[in-house]
C-alpha cells in the first residue's frame, strides 16, 4: 500500500497520568474523505484526534502522516500538513477577524515575520470561503458563537493544509449554523480536497454529512464505515447503550436515529 | 505587517509625538538651557551628567518593564501579571535589604554596587520560582504564577523583617529604593542598561507574532507548530532579562509593567506586533511624566518616582478601566 496522502495510527497507545485510555488503536483515515468520529463521553474520541495531530504524546505507538511518525516530524513541518480546530478554542475578545485568521500564516513566517503576498492570499480566500466579507476590522468578543467558529475555521484554513481535523466544531451552535459549518466542510472536502476528520456528538449530523464514520467506544473502534453501515441499531445499542430506531430521511436517505429508551 | 489597524495608526503618531514632548520637557524643564547655551559650564554639566541621563534612563525603564509586563501576560495568558509577580521587586529588595544591612564599605562604592546587588538578588527569586514549578512538559501557567506569588509572600515577610532591622539613613535609602526612584540614574547606569535594551526590546518585538500564537492557548499554538514548553521559557527569560536591568535601576517601579500594557492594549489592539511597539512608548511617557513631576512637584523635596507613578498613573489607569 502507498504511504503517501495517508493519516493513520499503528498500535496507538494514549493515556493521561498513567491511566490508559486508549490501547492499540489501527484508525485509517481514507483520503479525501469527511470522517466522523462518533462515541459516547470519555469514549476517547477527542483523545484519538489530538493525538493525530501530536497535541498529545502517545504511550506507545504513534500517529503516521504518509508512513512517518507525526511526532518525530518537526512540528512546523506538520503544521503546514494539517490543521486542528480544538474544541472550544480561546482568544483575547479584542482581536479583530483579520487579525486572528492572520496567525493562521504563523507556519510559514520567514525569518522577518513580514507577510508575503502568498500570506495575504491565502488569508484573503479563507476569509472568503468562510463567508467573512466585511468581518476583518469586527473583535472577535463581538461575534455570535456561529460567526467566531467560522472564523476559527477560516484561520485554520490560512494555514493551507490538505488535512483539517476539527473537535466537536458544531457543540453549542443551534441547528441552522450546525448546518452552516457542516455545509463549510462538505465543500472544503469536495471542492478543495482537504481530507476532514471531526468529532461529532450529533449521529444524524455525521451520518448525513460525513462519508466515512468510526464509531468508537472505550477506546477501541468499534465499527468503521459509511454511515448506514455503521447507524444500525443493533450497533447503537452496542457503542452508546440505546435503544434506537434507525429511519432513512426522504430527501437524501440518510440514515436518521429516533433514539426512544436506554 | 498583517492587519495593521488603520485606526491604531494615527495613535501610534500620537503616542510618537507625545514620545519626543516627554523627552525635551524631561531633559529641558527647569534647567538653564539658554545658559548652556552660551557655554556656562555649569548649566551645560547639569543637562548633560544629570538631565540626559535621567531621562533617558526613565524612557528605558519604563518602556523596558513595559514591554516585559506585555509579553509575560501574552505567554502566562493572564492580564494581571506584571514582572514583579516573579519575585523580581522582591527578591532585588531582599538582596539590597540585607546589603544595607551588612555593608560596611565606602558609600560610594555602595552605591555603584547596589543595581549589581539588586539585579543579582531579583535573578535569583525568579529561579527560585522556575526551579519549583519547571517540568519535563514545561510549565503551567498558573502553577508558576502561584508559585511567583508565594515567593513574593515569603520574601515580602522577609523584607518587613529588615526593614525593621534598620534605622536612620540606611531604613530611608531603602524605603526610597522600594518606592522606585531614579534620583541615582547617571552615565554608567545608561552604559549598562542601554545596550542591554537596544538588544532585547527588538527581540521582543521579533518574537511578537510567537507571544501572539501562545496567547491563544497551548493547543493552538502547538497546532500552529510552535512548541509551547520551550518558547514559553524562552520568553519568560527574555521579559525577566528585559525587566530585571530595568528594576536594578529603577528600584520598585514595577507596576509600570501592569499598567503599560494595558494602556497600550486600549489605544491599538491585542496583536503583539503593534502592541510591544505601542507599550514600549506608554511605558516610556509614563515612567518619564512620573519622573519629572516627581523632582519638580514638591520641591524642595524629592519624591520617588514610583509613588508618582502609583498617585497620578493607577487613577488613570482605573478610569480607563471603567469606561469599558
Amino acid at each position: 500500500m502507498s504511504e503517501s496522502h495517508t493519516l493513520r495510527t499503528d498500535k496507538l497507545t494514549l493515556g493521561y497520568d498513567g491511566r490508559t485510555v486508549v490501547e492499540d488503536l489501527n484508525l485509517v483515515v481514507p483520503p479525501g474523505s469527511l470522517t466522523a468520529l462518533v462515541g459516547a463521553n470519555g469514549s476517547g474520541k477527542s483523545t484519538i484526534l489530538k493525538a493525530c495531530a501530536r497535541l498529545l504524546a502517545p504511550t506507545h505507538g504513534a500517529a503516521l502522516l504518509d508512513g512517518a511518525s507525526i511526532h518525530a516530524m518537526k512540528s512546523r513541518d506538520v503544521a503546514k500538513r494539517l490543521a486542528i480546530l480544538p474544541q472550544d478554542p480561546t482568544a483575547p475578545a479584542a482581536l479583530t477577524v483579520s487579525e486572528l485568521v492572520s496567525y493562521g500564516r504563523f507556519p510559514y513566517r520567514n525569518a522577518l515575520g513580514l507577510t508575503s503576498g502568498e500570506d495575504r492570499e491565502a488569508m484573503r480566500a479563507a476569509m472568503e470561503v468562510a463567508d467573512l466579507h466585511g468581518f476583518a476590522d469586527r473583535p472577535i468578543g463581538q461575534l455570535s458563537g456561529g460567526e467566531r467558529q467560522r472564523v476559527w475555521i477560516a484561520m485554520t484554513l490560512a494555514q493551507d493544509t490538505e488535512y483539517l481535523l476539527l473537535d466537536e466544531p458544531t457543540a453549542s451552535l443551534d441547528l441552522l449554523h450546525q448546518i452552516e459549518v457542516m455545509d463549510l466542510l462538505v465543500h472544503l472536502n469536495r471542492e478543495r480536497g482537504k481530507t476532514i476528520v471531526v468529532v461529532l456528538h450529533d449521529l444524524n449530523l455525521a451520518a448525513r454529512y460525513a462519508s466515512h464514520m468510526v464509531a468508537i467506544k472505550d477506546g477501541a473502534i468499534r465499527h468503521a464505515g459509511a454511515p448506514a453501515e455503521v447507524m444500525t441499531a443493533e450497533r447503537l445499542r452496542e457503542v452508546f447503550g440505546i435503544e434506537a430506531e434507525i429511519v432513512h430521511s426522504e430527501r437524501d436517505g440518510a440514515p436518521l436515529c429516533v433514539a426512544y429508551r436506554r | 505587517m498583517i492587519a495593521l489597524r488603520r485606526r491604531a495608526l494615527p495613535r501610534l503618531a500620537l503616542l510618537g509625538g507625545l514620545l519626543l514632548f516627554a523627552c525635551a520637557v524631561g531633559t529641558l524643564f527647569r534647567a538653564d538651557v539658554v545658559g548652556a547655551l552660551r557655554g556656562d559650564a555649569l548649566a551645560r554639566s547639569f543637562l548633560w551628567d544629570i538631565r540626559l541621563p535621567r531621562t533617558l534612563i526613565a524612557l528605558m525603564v519604563g518602556a523596558g518593564l513595559g514591554v516585559a509586563g506585555a509579553v509575560l501576560q501574552g505567554v502566562l495568558r493572564n492580564d494581571l501579571v506584571e514582572p514583579g509577580i516573579l519575585g523580581l521587586n522582591a527578591g532585588a529588595e531582599c538582596a539590597v535589604l540585607l546589603s544595607l544591612l551588612l555593608y560596611a564599605g565606602p558609600a560610594w562604592a555602595g552605591a555603584l554596587l547596589l543595581p549589581i546587588i539588586a539585579w543579582c538578588g531579583g535573578l535569583a527569586a525568579v529561579g527560585l520560582v522556575a526551579l519549583l514549578t519547571a517540568r519535563r512538559g514545561g510549565v503551567r501557567p498558573t502553577q508558576f504564577l502561584l508559585a511567583g506569588i508565594g515567593v513574593n509572600m515569603l520574601l515580602g515577610g522577609a523584607n518587613a523583617l529588615l526593614g525593621l532591622m534598620m534605622i536612620g539613613r540606611v531604613h530611608a535609602v531603602a524605603v526610597t529604593w522600594q518606592a522606585g526612584s531614579l534620583g541615582a540614574a547617571g552615565w554608567e547606569q545608561v552604559a549598562v542598561l542601554g545596550p542591554m535594551l537596544a538588544l532585547l526590546l527588538p527581540l521582543a518585538w521579533w518574537a511578537a507574532p510567537l507571544v501572539n500564537v501562545i496567547a491563544l492557548g497551548d493547543d493552538t499554538a502547538s497546532e500552529l507548530g510552535v512548541p509551547v514548553a520551550r518558547r514559553r521559557w524562552m520568553l519568560i527569560a527574555l521579559a525577566v532579562a528585559l525587566s530585571s536591568g530595568c528594576v536594578a535601576v529603577g528600584g520598585g517601579i514595577a507596576f509600570a509593567g501592569l499598567l503599560a500594557p494595558h494602556i497600550a492594549r486600549r489605544m491599538v489592539g491585542v496583536d503583539y506586533r503593534l502592541l510591544l511597539p505601542a507599550t514600549a512608548v506608554v511605558g516610556a511617557v509614563l515612567v518619564l511624566v512620573a519622573d519629572v513631576l516627581a523632582r519638580t512637584l514638591f520641591l524642595p523635596s524629592l519624591m520617588p518616582t514610583g509613588v508618582l507613578l502609583a498617585v497620578l498613573g493607577v487613577p488613570y489607569f482605573l478610569v480607563l478601566l471603567s469606561r469599558r
